[in-house]
């Protein structure tokens, strides 16, 4: 589990703190998404919570353990992948892992062989000798998801991950984080993907300007306000249109009726037209997708 | 692997090392052949030890080089992974950043010790092959300490260096200030300040010589060859009436510059490195 508490962080550099009291949850066997403008201070919590930037106030803690102050036994749990990975150029894809499978208590004389393992997995099999700084982008994020799951961790940091990935790496990378939710490890994934974070998340964290504007349940998004509800009836009739204006504000669009934010789901609807004798052909929720769900929501926070 | 071997290694096959052990045997040869050369013509050989002159020599030199060796070492393994995020890819491992920094210190240490050895080492075996007689060990263990403590200075410098600009160009250009000054503009100062003062033959010119030398890490090295040499210039400057300590030079004074060099640029870039991303 990653829990964010007052999370704050200032750059000396900026007047606008990065993050200011920044608070989140993931649980364990859960994934949830960041999403934010650029700036919005995701990779500033995603860095304090990998243990590579130090918070100005609040703390991070993983699996109950503070980034800061259990530093050690913090990241023995936890992976990261970020969103430029940069690797010592020089250092060879095997090389660099046993490295880092180092600083881990892994089974000696097993590593090497869970290295390659990896490595096949991410999809770099026969490029285990190369130099890293000869790696393309896609490659690099590749070999940074393989460094990131050398000791099994049991959450997940995901800055971008898709972002430079081809479509087989995106399809692989969705693959392997649903896979890992079912097996009970914590996700936070950021990015700018909006509909992959809307099929993925099971929550969304919408960030802005340092601060958690909203988190949102996956089944929310269908009951936010911009949702629409559009019915069409056999007979078109006066006593329709009556009772879908009791649901939500309708309105009559040429072929069919439309309900914006109904207070019912649709389900009710179509039983209560049914039973007012009217034959529904086509009843569907049209959702606001989350690309207009954050925008609403950053106008709104202006 | 273990980590710290790892960083030992990536150290060693830096170029740094590399370049100043093959510099060693092309300048001590050609130093060892231009001396006999001079000696033998001016009939010098019995006045002025080759063995003794040999080191003051390449001890200039390797003053000059081992900074160099430094910085290129201490931004290879720490400043540039700093400011290149190369770094975070380790830091985000069960490890502190104390653990880190301190790894990456011990092994700047240990491969400056490993190289200059070698290249005091191949220089033993030229001056045994042009002179005949190996050089003074008391001697060449003096220079030695002084050119690693030279090497850890400049290292720990450029440690510092890295938590205070941020880009790679920004920290190759203040290590490049840094050398400039200390390593060629102060030089240059002391001898000026030497002369200006009596001379260097006089006590009162070598007594600001070693002063001037005390605070400045690059001039270590000729400092520990003086005390171990008995004097400031080897055989060409006759050494104080008065011995080393009546011009400062004492083994306290220079233990604690050595200590203080080794230590106290990559303290403070210890204690920047726990407070400041």
């Amino acid at each position: 589990m990653l829990e964010f508490s007052g999370l704050s962080k200032r750059y000396p550099t900026s007047r606008e703190p990065a993050l200011l009291g920044f608070d989140l949850q993931v649980r364990d066997g859960e994934i949830v998404g960041l999403v934010g403008l650029n700036g919005a201070g995701k990779t500033s919590a995603i860095r304090i919570a990998a243990g590579v930037a130090l918070p100005s106030d609040g703390t991070v803690r993983v699996d109950g353990h503070d980034i800061v102050g259990e530093k050690r036994i913090a990241s023995a749990h936890l992976g990261w992948v970020p969103e430029f990975p940069n690797f010592e150029p020089q250092g060879r894809a095997l090389e660099l892992l046993e490295y880092f499978a180092g600083y881990y208590a892994l089974e000696p004389g097993k590593t090497s062989e869970w290295i390659r393992f990896l490595l096949k997995q991410v999809g770099l099999a026969g490029r285990e000798y190369d130099r890293v700084g000869t790696y393309s982008q896609g490659m690099k994020k590749r070999f940074a998801l393989a460094a990131s799951l050398l000791h099994r961790p049991k959450n997940l940091l995901l800055d971008e991950l898709l972002n430079g990935l081809d479509p087989e790496g995106i399809r692989f990378a969705r693959h392997l984080i649903l896979s890992l939710r079912s097996q009970g490890c914590a996700i936070l994934l950021s990015s700018h993907i909006l509909t992959e974070v809307e099929q993925l998340a099971d929550r969304i964290a919408f960030v802005h300007k340092g601060k958690l504007l909203r988190l949102l349940p996956h089944q929310e998004l269908d009951r936010a306000p911009g949702t629409r509800l559009r019915v069409q009836v056999t007979h078109p009739a006066d006593g329709a249109l009556e009772y879908l204006r009791t649901v939500g504000p309708t309105v009559w669009e040429g072929r069919s009726y439309v309900v914006t934010s109904p207070q019912v789901g649709p389900h009710q609807v179509n039983r209560e037209l049914l039973q007012r004798g009217y034959e529904v052909k086509e009843l569907h929720t049209e959702r606001e997708d989350l690309e207009s769900y954050f925008f609403r929501l950053i106008e709104e926070a202006g | 692997m273990n980590p710290f071997l790892y960083d030992i290694y990536r150290v060693l096959r830096n170029r740094g090392v590399i370049l100043l052990i093959a510099l060693t045997g092309l300048l001590a040869l050609t130093a060892l052949t231009i001396f006999n050369a001079f000696t033998s013509s001016q009939g010098l050989a019995s006045v002025i030890s080759p063995q003794r002159t040999v080191l003051l020599i390449m001890g200039l030199i390797y003053g000059f080089f081992v900074p160099v060796m430094g910085i290129q070492t201490g931004y290879s393994t720490y400043a540039r992974d700093r400011a290149t995020g190369v770094l975070d890819t380790v830091l985000v491992r069960p490890v502190t950043r104390t653990q880190i920094i301190l790894s990456r210190y011990l092994a700047v240490l240990v491969a400056s010790a490993l190289g200059i050895g070698g290249a005091l080492a191949l220089l033993d075996v030229m001056d045994l092959v042009e002179v005949g007689a190996a050089l003074p060990l008391g001697q060449l263990v003096g220079l030695y300490i002084g050119l690693v403590v030279e090497a850890v200075a400049f290292a720990g410098i450029l440690f510092l260096i890295a938590h205070l600009v941020r880009s790679p160009g920004a920290i190759m250009g203040s290590a490049v200030v840094v050398f400039v000054l200390i390593d060629i503009v102060w030089f240059f100062l002391l001898l000026f300040v030497g002369v200006l003062l009596g001379g260097l033959t006089s006590a009162q010119g070598q007594a600001q010589v070693v002063a001037l030398e005390y605070v400045d890490p690059a001039g270590y090295p000729f400092l520990m060859l003086a005390w171990v040499q008995g004097g400031l210039f080897g055989d060409v400057i006759s050494p104080p009436a008065g011995g080393l300590a009546s011009i400062g030079l004492t083994l306290g004074g220079l233990a604690v510059a050595g200590a203080f060099w080794s230590t106290v640029p990559f303290a403070l870039s210890l204690w920047l490195a726990r407070r400041r991303d």
